[in-house]
């Protein structure tokens, strides 16, 4: 291929000065960057915060209904009756133990007690996920 | 300067550029400082205005930070920052005036008038020199065509091989190189109807 020689073009334009960019140049690049990657940090934790809140608000009122249907069922079953036989007369517990206990355990709805208990661990782990998610979107400010 | 400033200047653009992608700000920071007075210098020669050329470099830059999690870490990077440079040169043109986009896309097209422009005989320097060269001279970048303007801006502003400015332009280094020439015959039309 063949190599393009310097002219007198080329050593007319060789003397045309380099602008020299601002001297904060690379500063403001940097702060332009920085914010936003802010903006989208705070985005992220505002989405996030709503994912959260919505997820908290569903299990609270998973939780709600869980433990009145359980509380239905257990009234429906005995199973309060039985407790309070319980606590009124601990004597029919001593008279035939094994049988009072299967009693009871018979009479608790468990599908119930155990969305409870899963509701109550997510609520537990949700509740947990927001206050972070809360902090962190204080940030600097809750630090101060 | 500080070793670990030091140790970032040694280091290549691709590699900076997955520094970058990782979250690593400071090897950002080293290829805009690398990078900021050749493109600054294309911007300016592209658009003859120096806060429109500040305005467009660091828009190329933040663009540039923005693509880097989907961008190629095999390609080089180099050539890729005067595309987005280049492209963000062309819309702010657009935006200031119609571009004949045929003179853009065409590159294998003749050049009428600039076909006309065949005097090889040496500019007298000294015209020059009594004038304000650099006034002069960025006026007859200023007149190119926009491919043109961008080649004699690759080139002569930010010092681009022929090889780099093809990269860049997604054209066969022959082409540029055809380029150049009718770029530096019209310049030199310019400048001889100065005097």
């Amino acid at each position: 291929m063949r190599e393009l020689g310097q002219d007198d073009i080329d050593r007319l334009f060789a003397r045309l000065e380099k602008v020299e960019p601002p001297s904060d140049f690379a500063s403001r690049v940097m702060a332009r960057i920085d914010a936003r990657a802010d903006a989208v940090n705070r985005q992220a934790v505002w989405r996030r915060g709503l994912i959260y809140t919505c997820a908290y608000i569903v299990t609270l009122v998973a939780l709600a209904i869980l433990a009145y249907s359980a509380g239905v069922n257990m009234a429906h079953n005995g199973t309060s009756t039985l407790i309070g036989t319980l606590i009124g007369h601990a004597e029919v517990f001593a008279y035939a133990p094994d049988a009072y206990v299967q009693a009871i355990l018979a009479s608790i709805p468990w599908v119930q007690v155990a969305g409870l208990a899963l509701d109550l661990i997510v609520l537990t782990v949700v509740t947990r996920l927001l206050l972070r998610g809360a902090r962190s979107f204080r940030g600097p400010a809750a630090a101060a | 300067m500080s070793v670990e400033a030091a140790s970032l200047a040694d280091r290549s653009d691709e590699d900076l550029v997955r520094a970058g992608r990782a979250g690593d700000g400071a090897c950002f920071e080293e290829l805009v400082r690398r990078y900021m007075k050749p493109i600054f210098n294309f911007a300016y020669r592209m658009l003859g205005n120096y806060a429109e050329a500040d305005d467009v470099a660091q828009d190329v830059f933040v663009q540039v930070y923005r693509s880097l999690p989907t961008m190629r870490t095999d390609l080089p990077f180099k050539p890729w920052l005067y595309v987005v440079a280049r492209n963000r040169c062309l819309d702010v043109l657009k935006r200031k005036r119609p571009i004949n986009f045929s003179a853009i896309e065409d590159p294998e097209r003749g050049e009428g008038v600039l076909d006309r422009v065949a005097d090889p005989d040496p500019l007298p320097e000294e015209v020059f020199e009594r004038t304000d060269l650099q006034r002069v001279l960025r006026e007859a970048i200023e007149k190119l065509p926009e491919k043109y303007r961008t080649v004699v801006a690759l080139r002569y502003a930010s010092g681009l091989t022929f090889a780099e400015i093809g990269e860049a332009l997604g054209l066969p280094e022959n082409t540029v190189k055809t380029h150049f020439q009718r770029a530096k015959a019209a310049l030199r039309a310019s400048l001889e109807s100065l005097h």
